[in-house]
């Protein structure tokens, strides 16, 4: 999946993915959605308060049944008592089923129609109980049901619209409710009642807020780390092809009788086999710590049709843990690349040099050839990534120094206590990077980073 | 690599240096004239004794290290630069060779500088012409060693400025990098790196190739032996 959206190129605006979202595609089936796990997403979140919508009217339409059942013999109107319960069960069917169809109790006008259908059961209520049973008595059930109205409105509508719905839900109670003559204390149990309006709508406003931030917030992480598998995809298929087309256009210059290089295009046959395959890319170290010198000799090794002076003495004393030795062997193997396939140099010098200490050392990697403006040109895959996102992952501090046609300077280098990673131009003529052994700085280097 | 003209305040940058070339290999020697059209090739030799039984004085003898093509032993490497030397004549080696320590055993013989075959032929007329204006010529690795000497406290102090600029030539910078990185002219740099130079080919002429290795801790065995099995961190 990752490499087909991958596919789309990195400037894809993030989306959530498809698998684990609520199921549109079986509208026929809508009672289905009332079973089987929630996904962790937006879509999962409005089936998940759906459901609760829907358990809490189950449990409405139960106890409204029992009360019916019990207490229509003395209703004034019991026909009308038990009409209004099966139009209740109905009415609550047909919203459950046409929310369930959308997959959310986000309709505002179901919703509104749910509001004014309980406003009108209220307002019925005088006809089905006795006047001293209107208020806080099951006899006189639309209060009870009616509070579900107001949590879904709290769900469902804006906050105007959410708090229009209580104060027209709670006129209603209160005019069905509070009609002839009242019991004592029944008026204060009225109003007690209607603050559970307002109380079960800002319930449902704020739990519904926060769990749809929730899951929204699970979605663009999810596409988020969709695009970085995507991402890193690339960048795999990048690693490997990177120094492969290098070894291409030597080829193609007719170089093909150099057995170095027959050497190097059978290991970049290798590696895209291997990537082909699934295995992991290019691999510089067999997992074991190394001297610094040999680590940047051996990477040196494949290029010897380059004009190659190596200066390691200096940094013989220095490990490197197996990460290191592979972010460095590979940093130095693409930068010679870079020199082979790019630089015209006649002169290439990889230098390295460590603190007596050992809490610095640096490598250098310089050439003479042609350059590059780093304001106007951008560093390429190789050296962006491969080298410099490579190392700043591994700690390591990254300078780039270079000018048209004078040459180019990468410095790795790593302190156990700073690293520094800066970018530079060589137009003044100084070429010298950021050294953490001798305290030279370059000229005109800008630090972009630290 | 490309030579380093180092020292030297008698340059005549328009004069054409006289030269010979020693060389065992026919299309070096055939061909040399043509290769450095700004230098005067007044004779060839395939070996070291036919130049010796017939020594013109010119200003640089262009010398290859190793002269077995004519099936013959004879001098050769730092034997057959100190045989040219001994002549007065100034020496510029002109091999294939790598090997730093070799070259540093040469070069400690008695030569004025280090040129490669793999070097462009304007680098190689550069450094022809640096000799002949009594410059010191030395290959990048080979300041690389002096480098690592001097870090080891086997040259003679230097001051900070030379190490600078020894530093900077050790990574291959140009001494207009140099130059600029110090605030200091190129000539300046030019004329530190001389100093250092003149020390490294003291502390060589005075040291075999054995001591070279005991000092730089380089040899079989010792400490930075690159062959040398290596302990590792838990």
């Amino acid at each position: 999946m990752a490499v087909d959206r991958g596919a789309r190129g990195s400037s894809s605006p993030v989306t959530a993915p498809p698998v684990g979202r609520g199921r549109r595609d079986a509208p026929l089936l809508p009672w289905r959605r009332l079973g089987g796990a929630l996904t962790t997403t937006a879509d999962g979140v409005e089936l998940g308060m759906l459901r609760s919508f829907t358990g809490l009217r189950i449990v409405n339409v139960v106890q409204t049944t029992l009360a019916v059942a019990t207490l229509a013999s003395v209703s004034p109107h019991p026909a009308l008592d038990v009409v209004l319960l099966v139009v209740f069960v109905v009415e609550t069917v047909l919203f459950v089923a046409l929310c369930l169809r959308a997959g959310t109790v986000r309709r505002r006008r179901l919703v509104t129609a749910d509001i004014v259908f309980g406003a009108v059961l209220l307002l019925l209520q005088p006809l089905i109980a006795r006047e001293e049973h209107r208020i806080g008595s099951w006899e006189a059930w639309g209060y009870a049901v009616t509070l579900s109205c107001a949590l879904l409105a709290g769900m469902a509508l804006s906050r105007r619209w959410m708090w229009g719905a209580v104060v027209g839900l709670s006129a209603a109670y209160l005019v069905g409710g509070l009609q002839g003559n009242m019991l004592s204390g029944q008026l204060w149990s009225a109003l007690t009642n209607v603050f559970g309006y307002g109380a079960f709508a800002l319930v449902g406003a704020v739990i519904s807020d926060y769990l749809r931030r929730l899951g929204a917030e699970a979605d663009l992480q999810r596409g988020l780390a969709e695009q970085a598998a995507a991402e890193a995809e690339r960048n795999r298929a990048r690693m490997v092809l990177h120094d492969t087309a290098s070894l291409l256009t030597r080829l193609g210059r007719g170089a093909a009788d150099d057995a170095v290089l027959r050497r190097q295009a059978t290991a970049g046959a290798n590696a895209v086999t291997a990537f082909m395959a699934g295995v992991a890319g290019r691999e510089v170290t067999d997992g074991e710590s190394r001297c610094l010198a040999d680590v940047v000799a051996d990477a040196a090794s494949a290029f010897v049709d380059l004009p190659i002076t190596l200066n390691l003495d200096l940094a013989r004393d220095i490990d490197l843990d197996p990460d290191l030795v592979r972010v460095v062997g590979g940093a130095v193997v693409t930068l010679l690349h870079n020199v082979r396939q790019h630089a015209q140099a006649d002169s290439c010098v990889v230098h390295a040099d460590a603190t007596d200490d050992g809490r610095s050392w640096e490598v250098t990697v310089r050439d003479d050839g042609r350059g590059f403006d780093p304001a106007s040109t951008s560093q390429g895959f190789g050296l962006s990534r491969q080298v410099r996102a490579a190392a700043e992952d591994a700690g390591l501090g990254v300078s780039v120094v270079s000018g048209p046609d004078e040459g180019t300077v990468v410095t790795l280098s790593w302190s156990s206590q700073v690293t520094t990673v800066s970018v530079g131009d060589a137009s003044d003529g100084s070429s010298q990077p950021p050294d953490l052994l001798g305290g030279a700085r370059l000229e005109g280097a800008a630090t972009i980073g630290g | 690599m490309t030579p380093v003209p180092v020292s030297g305040p008698d340059e005549c940058p328009g004069a054409r240096p006289r030269v010979v070339c020693i060389d065992d290999d026919t299309p070096i020697r055939e061909a040399v004239q043509h290769l450095l059209p700004g230098v005067d090739v007044v004779a060839v030799h395939p070996r070291v004794e036919t130049y010796l039984a017939d020594p013109v004085p010119v200003d640089v003898v262009l010398l290859d290290l190793l002269l077995l093509e004519t099936g013959e032993a004879g001098l050769q490497g730092a034997r057959g630069v100190a045989a040219v030397a001994a002549t007065g004549s100034k020496v510029l080696i002109y091999t294939n060779e790598r090997r730093r320590e070799v070259l540093a055993g040469c070069f400690a013989a008695g030569a004025h500088g280090i040129a490669h075959k793999s070097d462009t032929m304007s680098a190689t007329e550069q450094a022809v012409r640096a000799v002949a204006a009594g410059r010191l010529v030395l290959t990048t690795a080979l300041a690389g060693l002096a480098e690592l000497l001097a870090r080891r406290g086997e040259l003679r102090p230097l001051s900070p400025r030379k190490v600078e600029v020894l530093r900077g030539r050790a990574r291959g910078e140009s001494y207009k990098s140099i130059g600029a990185r110090l605030f200091i002219a190129p000539a300046t740099a030019e004329e530190y790196m001389s100093e250092v130079s003149r020390t490294f080919a003291g502390f060589l002429g005075a040291h075999s190739a054995a001591d070279l290795e005991r000092h730089l801790g380089i040899g079989p065995g010792d400490l930075l032996d690159p062959l040398r099995p290596r302990s590792v961190p838990s």
